[in-house]
């Protein structure tokens, strides 16, 4: 009897979860008070923006925070509990290591821009090059394509290293897998529209140093969407002008814009990551030097080029002249990495123009054809055809 | 009735003979009216941008707002510096271009903005304070603003 009595005044601490922890009488609704701040009501923009992601970031949850102390998937601004712990990874926390003003916004961009390489190219107009042309326009998109993935992998494998709680990052990141996996596959459809296929892959050195950047997620910005990504700019634009097809005009130009996006995040990161710690244009510009060498190297190999100059030439036989093109597009490519240096708040300008690459803004294409002795001589023929001028 | 409608019908024909004057306010209130509506423009999506537009004096500015195109005004050469990016070519160039819109319905290969902007000696946009961030806005609304030049072509330009 007096078992059972006991037994009755202990019942309600019976009631255990699986780890033997009480469990309150229901309903218990004290959850219902756990919110850092109350009345937070994010107003839709005006002319058909809808309710986009910067419009969220009021109050407190306008507050980013320098560093982020959980390494688990704690949603910024929420409520944390004990039980959840840290996780692992997530081992980039301080803002400077990814942020960038434009994230919200870049997102928002990609995902009201967003379109599909299947239905808004025109396709059939792709048809009817002759066949050294087909094979040129193969090998770019083959390259293009390699490039695309190279991009879509590498920011899939950093995402699960920067932290959740700075999630507008994370959330442009995403649009930004998309946006390459769509070069991939854009280029990809290209390569097998009309029969050439999938040809050489390319060279590989630049894809490396993208792939292999594990610095810090900084430094495979840099180097994938500054350098690498100023000379995808450059081939884009020059296909999207002179493309030998209105489909292959259309893909490119379609194409720009979304490259265009992962060149803003990339500057605007860079510029804010210098602002906050000075000292990283050091660590940047050593970055740099050693993936200019890669994408030095890549520049030596022929086969880009030749195909380059076989569709801007429109054949074989012509391919000279478009090798004229090519230099152009070459040059376009260095001022573009220059200009986004400056933009990011680095000065690479001294640098290209007085080592390798200096070459070709003097007008001697790099095309994997000379010698390194041979294009100086060609670059002093220059310099002194210059000088006779004066 | 049937009066009133074929007076209706009058005035449609006579304002869309009647040429509206480029580069002016109205001129770019007229394609941004056409704009506004059209399907592939709201397609493409979203943008942001203060975009001014010269062509020898004149200077015209238009705020692309998401997908509203408002705030066109006549500004001065000192207020392009608080334009995100500008977008200049000669009279003869614009002249040109337009006519090759309103003949083809679109810009040909060799009238887009992306082919003048590449082909042309300089580029035909800038930021005037050489901000790439906000020039490079140009290549991200590029589609946009193709179509909205595009529909120039749905006006009868006077020069």
């Amino acid at each position: 009897m007096a078992q059972a009595k006991k037994a009755k005044a202990a019942k309600p601490a019976d009631k255990v979860d699986y780890e033997g922890n009480p469990l309150p009488d229901l309903p218990d609704l004290s959850w219902m008070g756990n919110t850092f701040q109350w009345g937070t009501k994010a107003l839709p923009e005006r002319y058909g923006g809808g309710l986009t992601l910067a419009a969220l970031n009021i109050g407190i949850y306008g507050d980013i925070p320098e560093h982020i102390p959980h390494r688990n998937r704690l949603p910024r601004g929420a409520v944390p509990v004990i039980s959840a712990g840290n996780i692992g990874g997530y081992y980039i926390q301080d803002k400077y290591e990814q942020w960038a003003d434009s994230s919200p916004y870049l997102y928002e961009e990609g995902i009201s821009r967003r379109w599909s390489t299947a239905t808004d190219i025109p396709w059939e107009t792709g048809r009817g090059l002759s066949d050294d042309v087909e094979v040129a326009i193969a090998q770019v998109a083959t390259e293009l394509s390699n490039w695309g993935s190279v991009e879509s992998e590498v920011v899939s494998a950093w995402l699960q290293n920067l932290s959740p709680g700075y999630h507008e990052v994370k959330y442009y990141l995403s649009t930004a897998v998309y946006d390459s996996a769509r070069i991939e596959e854009g280029y990809r459809k290209r390569a097998l529209l009309n029969g050439a296929g999938m040809m050489l892959e390319s060279p590989g050195r630049m894809n490396r140093a993208c792939l292999e950047s594990y610095g810090s997620w900084s430094n495979t910005v840099l180097f994938m969407w500054i350098l690498r990504g100023s000379l995808m700019q450059a081939i884009v634009r020059y296909l999207s002008v002179y493309g030998p097809t209105e489909a292959d005009r259309e893909l490119a130009f379609r194409i720009l814009p979304d490259i265009m996006r992962k060149s803003a995040y990339a500057c605007d990161h860079i510029r804010f990551a210098i602002s906050k710690k000075p000292e990283l244009i050091t660590t940047f510009n050593a970055g740099l030097t050693v993936a200019e060498f890669a994408q030095l190297s890549d520049f030596n190999d022929p086969v880009l080029w030749e195909a380059l100059a076989i569709i801007f030439g429109d054949g074989v036989e012509n391919m000279d002249e478009g090798m004229k093109i090519v230099l152009e597009l070459q040059q376009h490519f260095l001022e573009t990495y220059i200009s986004k240096c400056s933009q990011a708040n680095l000065g690479r300008e001294a640098q290209i123009k007085s080592g390798a690459w200096a070459g070709i803004l003097m007008g001697v294409p790099m095309t994997g054809h000379a010698t390194p002795d041979e294009m100086r001589a060609q670059v002093a023929a220059i310099m002194q055809k210059n000088s006779g001028k004066k | 009735m049937a009066t009133k409608t074929t007076a209706k019908k009058a005035t449609a024909k006579k304002a869309t003979t009647k040429k509206t004057k480029f580069p002016s306010v109205a001129w770019f209130e007229a394609v941004a009216t056409i704009t506004r509506e059209d399907t592939q423009y709201q397609k493409f999506g979203r943008l942001n941008a203060v975009v001014a537009f010269k062509s020898g004096n004149s200077i015209v500015q238009a705020n692309f707002d998401v997908l509203n195109i408002h705030e066109i005004q006549e500004i001065d050469e000192d207020e392009m510096r608080d334009c995100d990016f500008i977008i200049e070519l000669e009279p003869a160039q614009w002249k040109d271009m337009l006519k090759d819109i309103r003949k083809n319905g679109t810009a040909s290969l060799d009238w887009t903005l992306n082919t003048l902007d590449l082909k042309y000696d300089e580029p035909i946009h800038r930021n005037d304070l050489e901000d790439g961030f906000k020039a490079d806005l140009f290549f991200r609304y590029l589609p946009s603003l193709q179509v909205y030049f595009d529909n120039s072509s749905q006006i009868d330009t006077g020069y």
